[in-house]
């Protein structure tokens, strides 16, 4: 058993932490970095073997050793979830996803208000309990600059302060500058997307992707070989958090990071602080660090676990929970879809970075008029592969045949010799709004490999917003796979109601400390010392992605504790 | 054949096995011809419209099946997708010898699903057809699996679909994964398809000018940069949770 003294300690070197354990290095403060899966390199990566990243999930984490469960209600039983879709090493998810990097819409940080004013109040459904951020865009902006520019993203601006731009997203919040590097190039599935979305009057451009067009702080631009989503770069074209922020980290010389590490518990005292956590090393023993400031940063399961499972007396209700808002209000991305195939052409939508290639914003958020339509928010729509993934196993096991074709036997050897190389798929990705009975806590029943209680997911998305969204998002989408040209236009079924992508909340951010666990910084309002920083912080979604949001929250609570709370150690907020 | 004897029944099997030479040669050149016919009776390949290097595959020696499961297998996956006049199937991309494999590696934790999920499949096949399933005509398979597929067929544990999923899943790994794993051989599940094969860039001309590309017929592993980062085929596990998920939870990122 070791015990270490540190300034900050770090859980989780994803996202958000390697940006913390960088920017706080930087600013002189001694960071330990907690990481319970290995630390790979660029020369790790074999991308290119659907097989092993994508069937087999080589870089996520192992669904038996840590399982999560779900239940779609508090009365029926949870079982294990067969995916678990985030990062299991140093870089956490930003290693194997698709990269894709939104700002929010301005109304995405006040949807509460937003709704309010332009439809009132009685169009946000009775059992939701949406409330506003308690930042804006603008507070936000210089952050995901920063974002932008010293991680390398690439698109076109839509909107320079103000001033509309041809070509790129004419609904996106005014920004300072253009991107650092120009769009990805659009492949056959971009062009003919954008072909047909023009028909119909929408405004469609190259989604913006943490894939370098072009030689950026020395890292190679992307060479199309389509194996993004569920791969590591195997050039490091992805600036993924493992070959951007933590070489910074390195560098400052304050920084340590310890793999193959579990932290299982947030130590505090009678003071009301944290004083350190306890972690299992990858050798089994039992470890403690003691710091001044405990930051927490993994997916967002393990925040709500950490608190509830590091209860004291003084704390009986699990850290940072006075308001018994801990693990309440999960989301998660709904994805409405449908496939086009095209007879008289081919498509190739396995060429070049794989996930959501060109999009368009005229459905999401409340850029469209809600009056009548029964739902409020709304969805990014965008042209990709089955599954976000370009090889021929996604494509076989995530497209359903067209109805009248069999899954199995000669006719369905047919249409995928056929359609192979002829097909895309659109795809809706809408939000979820956040409902209070939507719950991550304790699984009785099942535990982890190192004999935790595997976080229990309480959570079905079907409910009638919801539904009558993805309604609205299909119709929309057939509309446009028949305005791109394609021979036969068909439905992906809906899944039963289990969480989709991008989970987010659990330990909201909120004005009110009654109603929120930590405040705009992600900074306990019952313990100052203690951070929590990620999507489960946030207190509703957007139909973007959520992940260059995370990193720009991460650089502001950086800035935050940096520049102030170093100083004077106390409630920021 | 519900009433046939043993003998007729061998004499049938290997009527029904000529027949499919006579359409398809290299069905007959793979199918596990101990389990019906001595090998010397087998018959050569005839008139076959299959490209030559699909032709005369060997089959390989089995590492986790018995004989009998193998002939199971690979009749199951050569009715999931199969092989005729409109092109080559699983049989050629040897998904059976992928899964025979992975079973004592990346999917050990399903070994015990095909275990009793093949002796369920025999058991049902022959008290609804008369004969295990591998000796059944391919329209007898193919009433059998569509049992399976709606969850009618009995005897199955947990129930029949499962294991028809599992067993399709697999199939689509090995007839259309790199042939590292030992299925997709010579690229025939990707040649079907059309996909060119995975390369280490594509060119802007490639995307653009809607091209038909010439398959590079590589797996990751012959580029030497990937040379190094095999994966240990017994290094994953606990992987049965991801079967038959379309329609469920995505990837998506």
């Amino acid at each position: 058993m070791a015990t270490e003294k540190t300034d900050v300690v770090i859980v989780g070197m994803g996202a958000a932490g390697g940006i913390l354990a960088a920017e706080l290095g930087k600013a002189g403060m001694k960071v330990i970095g907690l990481e319970r899966g290995p630390r790979l390199a660029t020369a790790d990566f074999s991308a290119l073997d659907e097989l092993r990243y994508f069937q087999r999930q080589d870089l996520r984490p192992n669904a038996k050793r840590q399982p999560v469960t779900w239940r779609p209600n508090a009365k029926a039983r949870a079982n294990p979830l067969p995916i678990l879709n985030y990062g299991n090493q140093a870089g956490g998810g930003t290693v194997h996803y698709g990269a894709i990097s939104w700002r929010f819409h301005e109304d995405d940080f006040r949807s509460r208000s937003q709704t309010i004013e332009r439809y009132g109040a009685s169009a946000i459904p009775k059992d939701c309990s949406l409330i506003d951020w308690p930042l804006t865009y603008a507070d936000l902006e210089p952050f995901y600059d920063r974002a932008e520019y010293e991680l390398g993203v690439s698109g076109r601006a839509g909107n320079l302060q103000g001033r509309k731009i041809e070509g790129g997203n004419p609904f996106e919040a005014p920004r300072r500058r253009e991107y650092p590097l120009p769009p990805l190039m659009a492949d056959q599935s971009g062009v003919i997307f954008a072909a047909g979305a023009r028909k119909l009057g929408y405004h469609p451009f190259s989604s913006p992707r943490a894939i370098l067009s072009q030689t950026y702080q020395g890292r190679p631009g992307c060479t199309y070989c389509g194996f993004c989503q569920a791969f590591g770069c195997h050039i490091g074209a992805k600036s993924s958090i493992l070959v951007t922020k933590l070489p910074e980290a390195d560098a400052t010389g304050n920084f340590k990071l310890l793999t193959g590490t579990m932290c299982y518990r947030v130590k505090s005292d009678n003071s009301g602080r944290v004083t350190g956590v306890s972690y299992w090393g990858s050798d089994g023993s039992d470890n403690t660090i003691e710091a001044e400031l405990v930051i927490l940063a993994p997916f967002i399961y393990d925040n709500t676990r950490l608190l509830l499972l590091s209860k004291t007396a003084k704390f009986p209700n699990g850290l940072a929970n006075s308001s018994g808002q801990v693990g309440k209000h999960l989301m998660a991305h709904i994805g409405a879809r449908v496939f086009a195939a095209f007879d008289d052409r081919f498509v190739n939508i396995y060429m070049g970075p794989n996930a959501q290639k060109h999009s368009l914003d005229d459905c999401n958020a409340d850029n469209f008029d809600h009056s009548g339509l029964g739902f409020i928010r709304g969805a990014q729509i965008s042209i990709t592969p089955a599954d976000l993934e370009g090889g021929p196993i996604g494509a076989a096991m995530s497209m359903n045949p067209p109805p009248g074709v069999p899954r199995w036997g000669a006719a369905y050897r047919d249409f995928l010799s056929k359609y192979f190389a002829r097909y895309a798929a659109i795809i809706a990705q809408t939000d979820n709004l956040p409902y209070a009975d939507q719950t991550i806590d304790l699984d009785p029943n099942v535990r982890d490999q190192w004999g935790l209680p595997a976080p229990r997911l309480t959570y079905d998305w079907r409910r009638p917003n919801e539904l009558a969204r993805v309604e609205f998002l299909l119709g929309k989408l057939e509309e446009l796979g028949r305005a791109m040209g394609a021979t036969h236009v068909w439905r992906s079924p809906l899944g039963a109601g289990a969480p989709g992508a991008h989970h987010e909340g659990g330990t909201r951010m909120g004005s009110d400390p009654k109603t929120s666990v930590v405040n705009r910084y992600g900074q306990s309002w019952d313990i100052p010392n203690l951070f929590i920083i990620g999507s489960s912080t946030y207190p509703s979604m957007s139909g973007f992605n959520p992940t260059l949001t995370i990193q720009a929250l991460a650089y502001m609570s950086a800035d935050a504790i940096a520049n102030r709370y170093k100083n004077k150690p106390g409630p920021l907020a | 054949m519900a009433n046939k004897t043993d003998d007729e029944r061998v004499t049938l099997s290997r009527r029904e096995l000529l027949k499919r030479v006579g359409i398809v040669g290299v069905a007959a050149a793979s199918v596990p011809a101990q389990a019906l016919v001595p090998a010397a009776a087998m018959a050569p390949p005839v008139e076959t419209s299959l490209s030559p290097q699909a032709v005369a595959l060997p089959r390989e020696a089995l590492e986790t099946f018995t004989a009998v499961e193998a002939a199971t297998v690979e009749a199951m996956v050569a009715r999931l997708i199969p092989t005729d006049e409109n092109g080559p199937g699983a049989r050629e991309a040897r998904a059976a010898h992928y899964i025979d494999r992975a079973l004592s590696g990346a999917l050990a934790s399903s070994l015990d699903a095909y275990r009793s999920g093949l002796s369920a499949l025999d058991s049902y096949a022959r008290a609804s057809k008369g004969a295990p399933f591998a000796q059944l005509s391919t329209e007898e398979q193919d009433a059998v699996l569509t049992d399976m597929e709606h969850n009618v067929a009995t005897g199955f544990a947990p129930n029949a679909s499962t294991f028809f999923n599992l067993v399709r899943t697999h199939t689509i790994q090995g007839t259309f994964s790199d042939p590292y794993y030992g299925g997709n051989a010579n690229f025939v599940g990707w040649d079907l398809i059309g996909y060119p094969g995975v390369r280490l860039a594509v060119t802007a001309n490639d995307q653009r000018l809607d091209p038909h590309l010439i398959p590079t017929h590589k797996s990751a592993y012959d580029y030497t940069m990937f040379s190094k980062t095999r994966p240990a085929r017994a290094s994953l596990e606990g992987l049965e949770g991801l079967e038959g998920r379309e329609g469920r939870a995505r990837h998506g990122d």
